[in-house]
């Protein structure tokens, strides 16, 4: 599954290159087929297309957030809350979130 | 092989089943719809995963030499978990990254992990039995130790071909 590395910047904080965050990603068991810059660009220094290959025992990683989600340890902020914030969803007090996430 | 042998028999269990792979695949240069692995699985009391990596390691080294780099990285198979793909540093480039190891530096030769507690449960072992497994495609490490480049080599019965490995 392809990753842009910006649209995983709109839930949490990427404080590492894409080509650092790539390498981790696929030392925490998400096999990587390629990092590719985005159209347009001619490095990945800034921004990359990371071809993530997701294993059948994680289909919630098939998405965005949920990449997001599971690379926290790596990347910082709060996905969810960062979504709630998007879609304009109230989220209950934070040790009742923090439970969940 | 492996689930036929612990249906009939109870733990400690060590047991290698080497034996012919079918499966849906097309032919390259890497690829067999039929190719030969080795497969492993030991069980017992308090078998660990720290078993699995010095069993695995040293099998790796004694094959390969005692200098070869060995890498478990994080994979998913059904009936083991964690699971873990094995890769040895690459022999072509040193781990530079070459064309061999399509610039990786590391070259993939096995899928391991600890056995699923669902397994066990399946062929009647109680807890606290735990377990490993290993599978190894032979031809595979054939062509990393003897710098075989094509593996449909293996299954041509060209004589030039077979009779470099002498019985």
């Amino acid at each position: 599954m392809k990753i842009l590395v910006s649209w995983l910047r709109d839930f949490v904080d990427v404080p590492v290159a894409p080509a650092r965050l790539a390498a981790d990603l696929h030392m925490a068991g998400f096999e990587v087929a390629s990092v590719e810059p985005p159209p347009g660009a001619a490095t990945t220094d800034d921004d990359a297309v990371i071809d993530l290959e997701i294993t059948a025992n994680r289909p919630d990683c098939l998405s965005v957030i949920g990449i997001a989600r599971d690379g926290r340890w790596v990347v910082g902020g709060d996905p969810l809350r960062a979504l709630a914030a998007q879609a304009r969803v109230t989220l209950p007090s934070d040790d009742a979130t923090g439970a969940v996430l | 092989m492996q689930i036929r042998y612990m249906e009939t028999h109870l733990p400690p269990v060590r047991v290698i089943a080497p034996g012919r792979v079918y499966r849906r695949d097309n032919l390259d240069l890497t690829h067999t719809p039929m190719f030969q692995q080795v497969e492993g699985l030991v069980v017992g009391d308090r078998v660990t995963m720290g078993d699995l990596k010095g069993t695995i390691i040293g099998c790796l080294r004694e094959l390969f030499g005692p200098e070869t780099r060995v890498m478990f990285r994080p994979s998913f198979f059904p009936y083991t978990e964690p699971s873990a793909d094995v890769f040895i540093g690459c022999r072509s480039c040193g781990g530079a990254g070459c064309a061999v190891c399509k610039r990786t530096g590391w070259l993939e030769v096995l899928g391991c992990g600890m056995v699923h507690p669902a397994v066990f449960e399946a062929v009647g072992y109680d807890p606290p039995v735990t377990g490993f497994a290993f599978g190894i495609g032979i031809e595979r490490l054939a062509m990393l130790l003897y710098g075989v480049d094509d593996i449909r080599q293996f299954y041509e019965n060209d004589l030039r071909f077979l009779e470099q490995f002498p019985v």
